[in-house]
């Protein structure tokens, strides 16, 4: 049935929105300011300014994560994939989320310009969307993860031999949502939206440090843990459970090693003095 | 800025003189002259202005000032005519002078211009280096003295006392003790551009010569944007306005003494100014006179010349002091000093030679011009005869210096422009005296000083030199009318028309005469041809003269050797010693054949002739310079790559000038580098280039040029391939060939180029106007950038929306894109874009076309109904994504922009096609949604049933007898009509099903008019499959609030209701941003209405409940201003 990744719809899909999430991705770290401005370019994607980034290891590590996703959004198994925003006590102060729909059984050629033209609109929208994310504290890190809908085989594909296992930190009470874009197509689904640690939250104390004393941060070094590549799973069912808050959790270990979770072996360090 | 020099000079030239102008009583001048400018200025500036333009009859600023100039040359000469007639008394003593007034003059120009109608002269009202041939001013700003060169274009700068004093005598006065005393010294010296001058107060200068125009420039926009109402323009010259005064306050603190010497010019003050101008310099002059060192009248120059240099260490002489070496290291390399390559042209020698020939051209071009084609006619008469002297000046570089030393007169003395007595510094020059010492020039101080360490070495004077070689060629040209200038000293004459006097008398009349205007003695040769003559001054120095007789030619040449030959060089010397020739008598006796067989062609015949004494050489053939270059050996250290680049822009500074110096431009550009070789250690002369590699890189271009800015350019380049440690290089040359004629190639490149080609008419003009080329520019890439724009927006697919953009875009900058844009070939066109145009355009293009497209399009009439449809999708999305751009941006906080109507760009669009291609008849009846094909109208049931596969009506009667209370025939039946109390679970999308939604006809028919009223917004909105743009729709609308009392109220609230949670359902899993923006609506409807506030309340939880199930977690939407407020209400 599969032939080769980019002969399928499901492969020129994947192809696509890989290749958008890098971008977006990077239009995200760039947005919210987490490194000297200096530390991105101005760059034309699919006719809009987007920001690249500019320091080899920063791109890499967006590059490599997202294209180590590949296989698995063209398999449809990628539910969502998060840019996450830590404090310094690793708990998320802000979650950028990328909800894909990957349609299987799509089957007639994918018309990329079509395409193209509906992630335009999430760059041009993300870029205006400042405003709608909070200021990040000094110090903090942020790191790309991946939600699943059901485990990838391990063995399958040696692509999945370089995540490892993460414990982030959860919020206690259901987020905020704040929608930025969605688009909705045959082919593809795609929704971008925030999450914010709800107000309960907040009062609960478990975010320390809240808010920022100038827009621009720089990253601290904060051990090895600065840039941490991490792949979650979850699985497809846990959606629908009864018990929705601890949906956005990975469960992790739980259930015979059903829900493992996977981090990268790579870690991303990135020297403030090269800027 | 990308003027060149030239231009900003002559330009500021113009303003000045308008300005003078308008100190004069002539009001009506003075009008007309700010209209030129404003024209000039109104077609430069942007395109704004030319729609008023156009409407004249001149097609561009070119032609309206060539059919000026006409107008004002009739005018003048009817005047004339009419001057002359009345005052028949006056002759025409200024015959073929032409002058232009620079400047506030005494007289005024005015005044000037009456002596020039009434004494057959003429006046120019604009400078044109081509008509004017004296320029009058009575003082000269800094920048114009400094940059004399390309301020007057090598004419004479003369005070307008000349004029007067003229006419007083009755007859045209020699211009020469009239010019300008700023320039007196020096002009049109060499020194007069190679001026140390401090840098800031330089680009101070240059500035406030563009700032100048720039005020003009500025209110003349802003009249014209005011008459166009093109507002581009306005901003542009606000800028301009900031600009112009910024470098004007900066020029005020930098130079103050300068704005005093301009405000004349400027027309706020009446005293003449000349004093001021020329103290500072005479106080120099006697501050340094002990030094005879006469400096520039530029107060601020002594602060780097290396000459100060030399002065000082002259005072020191004898006592040599190694304190001194120091600074003089550092000063003398390209690392010290950042004017280095100034400077060091400033102190060569040979530049001044070589440069020397451009300055003398400038004082005799009509003597060279006259005669030298009438000469060619008697070649055989002057062989025969002994016509030619050939004048040296001795040791011209001492005697000129050591006039003002007396003492000196019999000592040994050399020139140097160092007397390290230890240095390398070369010995340019020496004496007699000196000579006898065994010192030559190309000597290191040091070996001379050894020789003979009493040798006094004096610095150069070039302003000396300048003056003597002045009046040495005075003289000449008073007694003989050809003269070919060889160098500054060294002249030949041809008498051969003065018959009547005995050359040998005349040279010795013309030696007496020089020894007597000069203090400097000259020596003489006389024979019947150059060669000859040349070396019979050899045999007659120092001081004398010598006379070979025709006969006698092959007597003298015998025991010549060959070395003494002109054109023999060490190499020849020697390969002709291995010949055993040392004499030319020893070479007269080998074949011309075997000459040329052994050294080629041209050189062995060269070797024959002068071995007879043979020379062919006329004298007044000026050699055209082929190539113009400057090149640096000495001094060259680079630091890094900033620094040698540094000197390559200085250079191309230096190598510019000197081509604008000539009047020429090249094609062909050779970078020249020594390198130094790897086993080469520091070099013997201090700072020299040593043992050195000599690479070389060159390049052509197809458009002659000496504009300083593509020099700079091309050098770069060239410096790029040569990928060198900039550390290794000794030396650096940038020579320019392939020369043409200034005034050729300026007219040319207009014409070939693309630009030209661009405008409309304006190859017609000849006339260098000052404003006119900066203007061909303005209107040449303007043109250029419309002509893009629109064939961008023809060619490019799918870019109608574009195409409208660019067309409002060139609109609104006033333009008038069609008129400069040439007409693409018509298959260039897309066929799609041209359908789509407005049918006024399109018949528009037909006749353009002669009908042609017409033809096209119905041929292509299928594709075209295609190419349509695929467009009308694009300019739909095009456009939403234009609006989303816009409206977005700025507001995002505020509900009203987010769910702007056209904001909803793809996700709609694409869903709706995805709808329509559902509806594919489904090939089970499992997958039909029981409820949506029970709402469906029984005629549209029947026929998906008959549509359905025979084997599946199997499966659809057995569904039939599953649900319950079987109304319909088919037995469907819904289950929302099971439960229609709870509407949370039994809810379907159903009402969102079809086009228009079955909601719409349902709110439509029902009486309640709030849901008749959102019935009817789905109509209006924009886009109404969204939800987000008929609430946006709704709340745009004042809609007037139900009565809470009524009883149509609860069934109004809860079909809303219904609706929603419906929405809610077919999007919760695709497009939360659709229900995002719908609730924030529906809480902004909520303040105004109580109908919007109950269903609010009603579906809120159920929204949430919805987005904590699918997503994990709440909506977030902000509070609302209004809703506390709201909730007090309810």
């Amino acid at each position: 049935m599969e032939r080769k990744d980019n002969q399928t719809p499901q492969g020129e899909i994947a192809r696509i929105l890989v290749e958008f999430l890098e971008v977006a991705i990077t239009s995200v770290v760039s947005l919210k300011g987490i490194y000297p401005p200096g530390a991105f370019e101005r760059r034309k994607y699919m006719n809009v300014v987007v920001q690249r980034a500019r320091h080899p290891q920063l791109r890499e590590y967006i590059h490599s994560a997202v294209s180590g996703l590949l296989p698995f959004v063209q398999k449809g198994l990628v539910e969502r994939v998060a840019v996450i925003f830590y404090n310094t006590d690793d708990i998320p102060i802000e979650r950028f989320i990328f909800k894909l729909t990957v349609n299987q059984s799509f089957g007639s050629n994918v018309e990329e310009s079509d395409l193209e033209f509906s992630l335009r609109s999430f760059l041009i929208k993300l870029s205006v969307s400042q405003t709608l994310t909070t200021v990040l504290p000094r110090d903090c890190r942020w790191e790309i993860t991946a939600y699943f809908r059901r485990l990838p085989e391990v063995s399958a594909s040696k692509d999945a031999e370089m995540w490892i296992p993460t414990d982030t930190k959860q919020w206690q009470q259901p987020p905020l949502i704040t929608p930025i874009k969605s688009m909705n197509s045959e082919p593809l689904g795609l929704q971008l939206y925030l999450e914010h640690p709800s107000p309960s939250e907040l009062l609960s104390g478990n975010m320390t440090k809240f808010g920022g004393t100038g827009n621009r941060m720089f990253l601290a070094k904060v051990g090895d843990q600065q840039c941490n590549q991490m792949f979650c799973t979850t699985h497809e069912n846990h959606l629908c459970e009864s018990t929705p808050r601890m949906g956005m959790m990975p469960l992790v270990g739980s259930k015979g090693g059903q829900n493992l979770n996977w981090i990268s072996k790579e870690l991303h360090h990135l020297p403030e003095t090269e800027y | 800025m990308s003027l060149d020099s030239s231009n900003s000079k002559q330009r500021s030239f113009n303003s000045t003189s308008s300005n003078n102008q308008s100190n004069t009583s002539n009001s009506k001048k003075r009008k007309s002259n700010q209209k030129t400018l404003g024209m000039a200025w109104g077609a430069n500036s942007l395109s704004g202005s030319r729609s008023s333009f156009r409407s004249s009859p001149f097609s561009d600023f070119g032609s309206y000032m060539e059919v000026k100039n006409r107008k004002l040359r009739n005018q003048f000469d009817a005047e004339a005519s009419n001057s002359s007639r009345s005052d028949s008394s006056a002759k025409p003593i200024f015959d073929g002078v032409s002058i232009f007034v620079d400047g506030y003059t005494i007289p005024s120009s005015q005044e000037l211009r009456q002596y020039m109608l009434n004494y057959g002269g003429r006046f120019e009202n604009y400078f044109s280096r081509h008509r004017v041939t004296h320029i009058i001013c009575s003082n000269l700003p800094d920048s114009k003295v400094k940059n004399l060169r390309s301020f007057s274009s090598g004419l004479p700068v003369v005070k307008p006392m000349w004029i007067l004093d003229s006419v007083a005598a009755n007859k045209l006065l020699s211009w020469v003790p009239y010019q300008l005393d700023q320039l007196a010294n020096n002009q049109p010296t060499l020194s007069a551009f190679f001026t140390p001058k401090t840098k800031p107060a330089d680009e101070g200068t240059f500035t406030h010569a563009i700032c100048e125009v720039k005020h003009e420039t500025e209110l003349l926009c802003l009249k014209d944007a005011s008459k166009d109402a093109s507002f581009s323009e306005a901003g542009n010259s606000l800028e301009w306005r900031k600009q112009a005064t910024e470098e004007h306050d900066k020029l005020m603190c930098e130079n103050p003494n300068r704005t005093v010497i301009d405000g004349p010019s400027n027309g706020y003050s009446e005293e003449p100014k000349e004093v001021e101008v020329v103290e500072p310099s005479n106080l120099q002059e006697d501050d340094e006179s002990l030094a005879n060192y006469r400096l520039q009248s530029c107060p601020e120059q002594s602060s780097v010349s290396v000459s100060s240099h030399c002065f000082d260490n002259r005072g020191i002489r004898g006592s040599p002091r190694s304190s001194f070496i120091g600074p003089s290291k550092q000063r003398h390399s390209t690392l010290g000093d950042p004017n280095f390559v100034e400077n060091y042209f400033k102190n060569s020698r040979l530049h001044f030679i070589g440069t020397w020939r451009n300055r003398y051209r400038n004082r005799f071009p009509s003597l060279l011009n006259g005669w030298t084609k009438s000469s060619h006619s008697d070649v055989s008469a002057g062989l025969q005869k002994t016509p030619i002297i050939h004048i040296d000046m001795d040791c011209f570089f001492v005697s000129v210096v050591i006039r003002s030393h007396p003492e000196l007169n019999d000592k040994p003395v050399a020139v140097c422009h160092s007397d390290n007595p230890k240095g390398t510094a070369e010995i340019s020059s020496a004496n007699y005296p000196a000579r006898k010492y065994g010192i030559k020039a190309g000597m290191f101080v040091r070996d001379a000083k050894g020789l003979c360490p009493q040798l006094a070495i004096l610095p150069y004077n070039f302003e000396a030199y300048e003056e003597v070689a002045d009046q040495f060629y005075n003289i000449l040209h008073k007694h003989c009318n050809r003269v070919q200038a060889v160098s500054c000293d060294e002249a030949f004459l041809d008498v051969t028309d003065l018959e009547g006097k005995d050359p040998q008398l005349l040279a010795s009349a013309i030696r007496k005469e020089i020894y007597e205007a000069t203090r400097c003695s000259a020596s003489a040769g006389i024979a019947k041809n150059m060669l000859m003559a040349r070396l019979a001054t050899s045999t007659a120095k120092p001081n004398g003269q010598c006379y070979i007789d025709p006969e006698k030619v092959d007597e003298y040449l015998d025991p010549l050797p060959i070395k003494a030959l002109p054109g023999i060089g060490h190499v020849l010397a020697e390969k002709l010693k291995n010949k055993n020739v040392q004499t030319c008598g020893q070479l007269r006796l080998i074949s011309k054949d075997s000459l040329q067989k052994d050294f080629g062609i041209k050189t062995g015949e060269m070797l024959w002739n002068y071995s007879r004494g043979v020379d062919n050489r006329l004298v007044g053939m000026i050699q055209e310079s082929k190539s113009v270059g400057a090149e640096v050996n000495w001094g060259v250290r680079f630091r890094d790559f900033q620094h040698a680049h540094n000197f390559l822009l200085d250079l191309c500074k230096e190598v510019s000038l000197r081509l604008q110096g000539c009047g020429v431009q090249g094609r062909t550009f050779t970078l020249k580098i020594k390198k130094r070789r790897k086993d080469a250690g520091e070099p013997a002369k201090f700072m020299g280039c040593g043992d050195c590699e000599n690479l070389s890189h060159s390049t052509t271009v197809p458009l002659a040029t000496d504009d300083v800015e593509v020099l700079q350019r091309i050098t770069k380049q060239l410096f790029g391939s040569f990928h060198i440690d900039v550390k290794d290089i000794r030396g650096v040359g940038l020579q320019v060939s392939r020369l043409e004629s200034a005034d050729i190639s300026r007219q040319a490149p207009e014409r070939n180029s693309l630009k030209s080609w661009l405008m409309s008419a304006s190859a017609s003009s000849k006339e260098q106007f000052d404003i006119n080329s900066r203007g061909k520019e303005c209107i040449g890439t303007d043109s250029e950038g419309k002509r893009m724009d629109v064939n961008s927006s023809l060619l490019h697919n799918a870019s109608v929306e574009n195409s409208v953009h660019g067309t409002n875009n060139a609109s609104n900058g006033g333009g008038c894109s069609k008129q400069n844009s040439s007409i693409p070939p018509l298959g260039h066109l897309d066929m799609g874009v041209v359908e789509s145009l407005p049918l006024e355009l399109l018949s528009e293009l037909n006749e353009i076309y002669g009908g042609k497209l017409v033809e096209m399009i119905t041929k292509r009439k299928l594709q075209v109904v295609e190419a349509e449809r695929s467009h009308n999708s694009d300019i739909v999305s095009l456009s939403r994504s234009v609006v989303e751009m816009k409206g977005e941006q700025p507001i995002l906080e505020e509900l009203r922009a987010v769910p702007d109507s056209g904001a909803r760009p793809n996700s709609v669009a694409i869903s709706t096609a995805g709808l329509e291609n559902n509806d594919l008849v489904p090939a089970s009846l499992s997958q039909v949604d029981t409820s949506v094909l029970q709402q469906l109208p029984e005629e549209l049931r029947a026929d998906i049933f008959e549509a359905l596969p025979a084997h599946r009506i199997q499966e659809i009667s057995a569904l039939g007898p599953k649900t319950d209370n079987v109304h319909h025939p088919m037995g469907i039946k819904s289950a929302a009509d099971n439960q229609p109390g709870s509407a949370s679970s039994g809810l379907s999308n159903n009402m969102w099903i079809g086009n228009p939604p079955l909601w719409v006809e349902k709110f439509n028919v029902s009486n309640l008019t709030t849901l008749k009223f959102v019935a009817d917004m789905y109509y209006k909105a924009n886009s109404p499959e969204s939800l987000s743009s008929i609430l946006q729709c709704t709340l745009a609308e004042s809609l007037h609030p139900l009565d809470a009392t009524s009883d149509a109220w609860n069934e109004a609230v809860h079909s809303f209701s219904e609706l929603l949670m419906n929405y809610i359902k077919l999007k919760i899993g695709v497009d939360i941003e659709e229900i995002y923006v719908c609730f924030r609506l529906l809480r902004r409807l909520s303040t105004k209405s109580e109908f919007f506030l109950e269903v609010y309340n009603l579906v809120f939880p159920h929204l949430q409940a919805s987005i904590d199930e699918n997503y994990g977690g709440t909506l977030n939407i902000p509070p609302h201003m209004g809703c506390a407020a709201s909730t007090i209400y309810r």
